[in-house]
């Protein structure tokens, strides 16, 4: 995926979630399992 | 394998550009309209030189005056020995310009961008960015230690969506937006975000780089033709364009502005503005203020291009502004589109991801007031001959957009 695919896949799962994931955190996501954290961190309102 | 192997990817690309010509550097500039290229004649369409100031005689008398006078560069920074009567003066009188009580002036409109950002937004603030954000905007956000969200461009919905999502979290929300958005020329829906801005109680930072002296009766920007400087704390903007130099500036009213000289680093650690560059700001300016004509010119000749564009069949930006972006349907076309001006005699630029928006492939022109009527109409005539040369435009087309 390049980077316009991966920012409106974000976008869309931010939509989804009701979310925002801060770019420091995009950053950080390798993985799927990584991204499933940081969307239940942001769900639950836990700050980082 | 040296240090940079890392870059492989940039490298293909960057050897790619070399092999197809593309990297451009001019024998001579003529005037603000005209180059030398590769030995030949050629007109400037894509150089941001909006008001065609850059060989102004006055301009140039000013700079050479204060260069003779004062030398030619302050050799340190703003709160060492950096600081002269020229930096003051032009602080004032872009404060008088927009009708704020403060102004700061740093050596590039990329530093100026550095500067304020990371000094607005501290840990435990909130940074919104439109999603089509310059670089610099971006890398002000890296330098500050702010929390950094996008918002889809030009989305006053989605930005309030996303202030709605951190109510009750504490610290300042920041909003930057872009008063003329550099490579599709469209503006920002300013007078909805501002409402956001109003409704959600956030800061609303504004850079008119290539809005200033470009929109409103004054020149003053996308705030002052959408109605909303009140709204606006923070004006940031660039002497690189509009004001035919190098620099940037901010303007505000907030009360503890000046903390600001000794926050900023891009500001603090940097040589300042060198005398003559200050001087023919300086001039600049006043030419701006004093004469409407030049926007007016501006307007005209961008509405020229962009409408013949237009008829010929070109997708062109969603507003007749003076940036006038071509889409074009791949890089190939793009760059054998982009060959063939050149050498008919019409420069402009080739704008390709990821400097581009939605990955599209652009050739990019931004008219000036020194154009002449004729050249702009040149312009189009070359346009048209490469894009019926590469088969791009139809005849038909080519007739009705009434181009010989």
């Amino acid at each position: 995926m390049d980077s316009l695919g991966v920012m409106n896949f974000v976008m869309a799962i931010e939509d989804f979630y009701d979310i925002s994931i801060p770019l420091d955190r995009i950053a950080q996501i390798q993985t799927v399992s990584d991204l499933i954290h940081a969307v239940e961190d942001l769900r639950s309102g836990t700050p980082e | 394998m040296t240090i940079l192997a890392k870059h492989a990817a940039q490298r293909l690309v960057y050897d790619a550009l070399h092999s197809h010509g593309v990297d451009v550097r001019f024998d001579s500039v003529l005037s603000p309209t005209e180059g030398m290229l590769n030995g030949r004649r050629t007109i400037l369409l894509g150089t941001n030189n909006y008001l065609g100031l850059t060989f102004d005689a006055a301009c140039i008398d000013k700079a050479v005056e204060a260069t003779r006078s004062q030398g030619t560069g302050t050799t340190g920074s703003r709160v060492a020995n950096g600081t002269y009567d020229g930096h003051v003066k032009l602080e004032d009188a872009l404060a008088d310009f927009y009708g704020r009580e403060h102004a700061m002036v740093f050596s590039t409109g990329y530093q100026a961008n550095l500067g304020i950002l990371s000094a607005l937004v501290g840990r435990g603030d909130h940074l919104l960015l439109d999603a089509d954000s310059h670089a610099s905007i971006y890398d002000g956000s890296r330098l500050g230690h702010g929390e950094v969200i996008r918002f889809r461009h030009n989305s006053p919905d989605d930005l309030y969506k996303r202030l709605r999502r951190l109510s009750g979290a504490p610290g300042d929300r920041l909003i930057v937006v872009e008063g003329i958005y550099s490579m599709l020329g469209d503006t920002a829906p300013l007078k909805e975000i501002a409402a956001v801005k109003r409704e959600t109680g956030a800061y609303l930072l504004v850079d008119e780089a290539h809005s200033m002296g470009v929109l409103g009766e004054k020149g003053r920007g996308l705030a002052e033709a959408a109605g909303v400087e009140d709204d606006v704390d923070f004006i940031v903007g660039t002497f690189s364009k509009s004001l035919g130099s190098v620099g940037g500036f901010c303007v505000s009213n907030d009360p503890d502005f000046d903390v600001m000289r000794i926050v900023c680093r891009p500001y603090m650690f940097t040589a300042s503005l060198p005398p003559g560059v200050v001087a023919s700001t300086l001039e600049a300016l006043r030419r701006l203020r004093r004469e409407p004509a030049l926007r007016a010119s501006l307007i005209r000749n961008a509405h020229r291009l962009y409408h013949g564009l237009e008829a010929m069949g070109f997708q062109t930006g969603p507003e007749p502004n003076p940036i006038v972006a071509v889409a074009m349907p791949n890089q190939e076309m793009a760059v054998a589109f982009w060959k063939l001006l050149l050498e008919s005699g019409l420069y402009l630029n080739l704008a390709i991801p990821p400097a581009t928006p939605s990955d599209v492939c652009l050739l990019r022109t931004s008219v000036s007031a020194a154009h002449t009527t004729a050249q702009i109409d040149t312009a189009l005539a070359i346009f048209a001959d490469v894009g019926e040369r590469l088969g791009f435009l139809s005849a038909d087309k080519r007739r009705a957009g009434g181009v010989a």
